[in-house]
């Protein structure tokens, strides 16, 4: 007696999510990021330093990453290949950026407006939690 | 006469300390979401295991969105500290490139195809360090990152001593 046995050997490709990425970047990420400033929040949640007195009077208000609004409006995303998704300050607002969260004014403040946090975080989990209930709905 | 390509290359580097990047590697045969689920129907699986796999595999970071959730982890401690943290990895040097080198032990598909890759430290934390669980093999992967420079293109094989 003969035996065959025929074995299932097909693997299921990867899921791609750049688009989710895209999506990521530019309906939460960027907004949060924006929303902070426009806040005087960092990403975090806690309050930016205090201006000093003498910037205050020159800036004529005490909002502290907010003067040009240019860099509110310098946060950038694109594709960058085919598999990852970038996101930047314009290249015109990227030193002051630099100078106010890594290097920290001559004061040693520091202002923590870009990155990821926690909410953010959390925020991109519930988007793709929402997307998968999405295409199970869409297949039924 | 100014050195325009080094003037550039320098802003270049200051723009790229103010970066995010999401990567979610996937291979080339990659699919959407949509026509996942539809495979794994046509392969007879119901709809409600499936939602309950992809939400498992959400949850844990497994072989799915295991990139993806590493792309978009927050920092412990913040971004202002992850971004001093690669400041000072760039002094010591942990912006050297690693292959990823696997083991003839059980191999598993995924390791196998990243096996020879070479990234920086940083973007295979993104991707997924060996034993992170961004493999089938999970927490028994027995592949290692080794320094580029001093690793050889064959897979490693394990013997027992």
């Amino acid at each position: 007696m003969v035996n065959a046995q025929v074995k299932m050997n097909f693997r299921i490709p990867k899921v791609s999510v750049q688009e989710d990425l895209l999506h990521i970047a530019q309906k939460i990420f960027i907004p949060y990021m924006q929303r902070g400033i426009n806040r005087n929040s960092d990403i975090e949640g806690g309050s930016f330093p205090a201006l000093a007195p003498s910037t205050i009077r020159r800036k004529g208000h005490s909002d502290p990453l907010i003067e040009t609004g240019k860099l509110r409006s310098a946060f950038r995303f694109k594709k960058k290949g085919k598999l990852e998704v970038l996101i930047d300050i314009k290249s015109n607002r990227a030193k002051i950026g630099k100078y106010l969260q890594i290097d920290g004014t001559k004061s040693g403040k520091h202002f923590n407006f870009f990155g990821i946090s926690r909410k953010m975080e959390d925020q991109a989990i519930m988007y793709m939690k929402k997307r998968i209930e999405k295409a199970i709905k869409n297949a039924k | 006469m100014p050195n325009n390509e080094a003037f550039e290359g320098l802003l270049d580097r200051e723009i790229e300390t103010m970066r995010i990047l999401l990567l979610a590697k996937s291979s080339r045969t990659a699919i959407t979401l949509e026509e996942y689920v539809k495979v794994r129907t046509l392969q007879g699986t119901g709809l409600d295991v499936i939602k309950q796999d992809l939400l498992t595999d959400l949850r844990e970071g497994g072989r799915i969105f295991g990139e993806f959730r590493n792309s978009v982890k927050a920092t412990a401690a913040g971004s202002i500290n992850r971004l001093r943290d690669d400041a000072e990895f760039s002094e010591i040097g942990v912006d050297l490139k690693y292959r990823w080198s696997a083991v003839l032990v059980n191999t598993c598909s995924d390791c196998l195809e990243r096996h020879g890759t070479v990234a920086e430290w940083d973007e295979w934390e993104v991707i997924g360090l060996p034993r992170s669980g961004s493999t089938v093999c999970r927490e028994n992967c027995k592949c290692v990152l080794l320094p580029e420079e001093s690793t050889e293109l064959a897979p490693i094989r394990r013997v027992k001593k």
